[in-house]
């Protein structure tokens, strides 16, 4: 058993707040992404303004090219060469979402606690397939686009144990993977925070501002944390990475499948008579994910 | 942050899971209703566990009950549980239904608190492992297995048919995991020669049996009548009779028994595993 007396859960608790607040070593929010967020939700911007942003970065641009030319994007239509043409091709959503998925990518680095390409696997398949869970619920667009996000970040704060309290955290991790109890209660009951709370809050500090985004990474493992209005894109991140775990679609550091909340599946209205149509659109996104990390 | 459950609180709870589930908790397995009960709080986004209580019993909406019901029945489910009960499916019961295959009459299989899908695949493994000793090949149009629960997410599950090193570690065994499994990650599905036999569908048992399907030739109903009131399960076994073809059995849990509740069935038993048959 590991617990800690709740006097030294709550220390550390402080402790890990308040380191990640000042640790230099956390990565920043990379400026290329900064930049496209105000282009994004800049009216006037056309996608000559964001291709001249792009031709910044030159394995961004080589990235974009092959993604464009994809089974993904690509199939079946002719060969891209030029930026212009693979960013009219690709649209502004998802030239977004292809820059997060590859700058967040080079941010954190692979180390012994953490299998780098396992990590951004599961996270990537996990934003591919929250945006497919759309077609199986009632939600806006807008949360469609901020479920990519989420999806993409929702384990980040794995990452950040491992940067802020590597060899504490690995200690953890060999002791919780022998219990047959959810690691972010394991998390919880040791540090007195989960990985959960740990990478929204770093989010919130370090990165960006947005609220809804923010609470959904906050509240995956428990979508019923925050007001009713701010629950909705916890519980389908909840959703999609419970599923994308119970196919075997996991984050590299669990070894136990993550539990699944029955009151995220009657509120978001899924339909069991739906369950091979999610499976297949699992294995869709699984697909996809392969493709965008091969390019 | 919800408040810790209070004494008085406790007690309503214990004696409201007591009357609706049949679980009677002492004083000491109290902080089950707090870990149990606590998601549900936050969901329904409940001031207190006393609100909770409140809105079970006054709600005319019968969905609040019906989680309290899930949350507090959910169990450890393993594959090919309890032995004794294994031995008479093996020796006894599905000897008769690969007979009845043989003879064409298609027969059918509920599993009537699946879950995640232990139960249901255990059993057509068994099947298929029977049949085979026996040089039969039998094919998903020749014997149906309907898995039913109150979970969806738990169906779900079972749908997807695929286990954790801890799930698979629960009860099977090392030769049966790599003839029907492969590995996906590090999830282990089940093979979709096993799957193609079930079919799982969302069913309360606490509403009415038409449109159940049916009629079974085998009832499996393990541990699922201890959870709920005396009156619930006397109207339970009796339900059951009417979705029961002639001679079929109805399997209860190891500790559980009909004596008392009917006498539509004759309790009969087999090396040590009390097991039902509808009486004609």
């Amino acid at each position: 058993m590991q617990s800690n007396p709740p006097g030294e859960v709550r220390e550390m608790r402080d402790r890990l707040l308040e380191q990640l607040a000042q640790h230099p070593e956390l990565p920043e929010f990379p400026q290329l992404l900064g930049r496209l967020e105000e282009l994004y939700h800049d009216p006037e911007a056309d996608l000559g303004a964001i291709s001249e942003l792009i031709s910044t970065d030159p394995v961004l641009v080589g990235r974009v090219l092959k993604l464009a030319n994809s089974a993904l994007y690509g199939s079946g239509r002719k060969d891209i060469v030029e930026l212009r043409e693979a960013v009219q091709r690709l649209g502004l959503n998802e030239l977004r979402k292809i820059a997060y998925s590859i700058g967040l990518s080079e941010l954190f680095q692979s180390n012994s606690l953490l299998d780098h390409r396992a990590f951004w696997r599961h996270n990537l398949a996990v934003a591919l397939f929250a945006q497919s869970l759309h077609r199986f619920i009632s939600t806006s667009r807008d949360l469609r686009e901020r479920s990519y996000l989420g999806g993409l970040m929702h384990d980040v704060g794995l990452m950040v144990f491992a940067t802020l309290i590597p060899e504490e955290y690995g200690r953890f991790l060999v002791l919780a993977r022998e219990r047959e109890i959810p690691l972010h209660d394991q998390e919880a009951e040791y540090f007195g925070i989960d990985h959960a709370e740990l990478g929204a809050e770093f989010i919130r500090m370090h990165w960006f501002e947005d609220a809804t985004v923010i609470s959904a990474i906050r509240q995956h493992h428990f979508p019923f944390l925050d007001g009713v209005e701010e629950r909705e894109l916890g519980q389908i991140i909840h959703l999609a990475n419970a599923i994308c775990d119970n196919v075997g679609i996991q984050n590299g550091v669990d070894v136990m499948k993550a539990p699944f909340e029955e009151g995220a599946w009657i509120r978001l209205g899924l339909h069991l008579e739906d369950a091979n149509k999610i499976l297949a659109a699992v294995n869709q996104a699984l697909e996809n994910t392969e493709t965008m990390l091969e390019v | 942050m919800i408040p810790p459950i209070t004494e008085k609180e406790s007690t309503l709870l214990r004696e409201y899971v007591e009357r609706v589930c049949g679980i009677r908790l002492d004083k000491a397995k109290e902080y089950l209703l707090e870990t149990r009960l606590s998601h549900l709080v936050a969901e329904y986004e409940f001031a207190s566990f006393g609100e909770l209580h409140h809105n079970a019993v006054n709600s005319p909406d019968v969905q609040l009950r019906d989680r309290i019901i899930d949350a507090m029945t959910t169990n450890e489910t393993s594959w090919f549980r309890d032995e004794s009960a294994w031995r008479f499916l093996r020796e006894h019961a599905a000897p008769a239904l690969l007979d009845q295959i043989q003879r064409n009459e298609h027969p059918r299989v509920w599993s009537s608190a699946a879950s995640t899908g232990q139960e249901a695949y255990s059993f057509v493994i068994l099947l298929l492992e029977i049949a085979e000793q026996r040089g039969m090949r039998i094919k998903p149009d020749q014997i149906r297995v309907l898995g039913t629960d109150i979970s969806q997410s738990a169906l779900f599950q079972a749908i997807a048919g695929r286990y954790d090193v801890f799930a698979m570690a629960r009860g099977m065994p090392n030769d049966l995991q790599s003839k029907y499994f492969t590995v996906s990650g590090r999830m282990w599905e089940i093979a979709d020669d096993i799957k193609a036999f079930v079919t799982f569908r969302k069913f309360n048992l606490q509403d009415p049996f038409t449109g159940i399907g049916g009629p079974f030739d085998l009832v499996l109903s393990r541990n699922v009548a201890i959870y709920f009131s005396e009156k619930f399960r006397r109207e339970l076994f009796e339900k059951t009779t009417t979705v029961m073809k002639e001679d079929a059995v109805l399997l209860l849990g190891a500790t559980e028994s009909l004596r008392g509740y009917t006498e539509s069935y004759e309790i009969r038993e087999h090396k040590g595993c009390a097991y039902n048959m509808l009486r004609t």
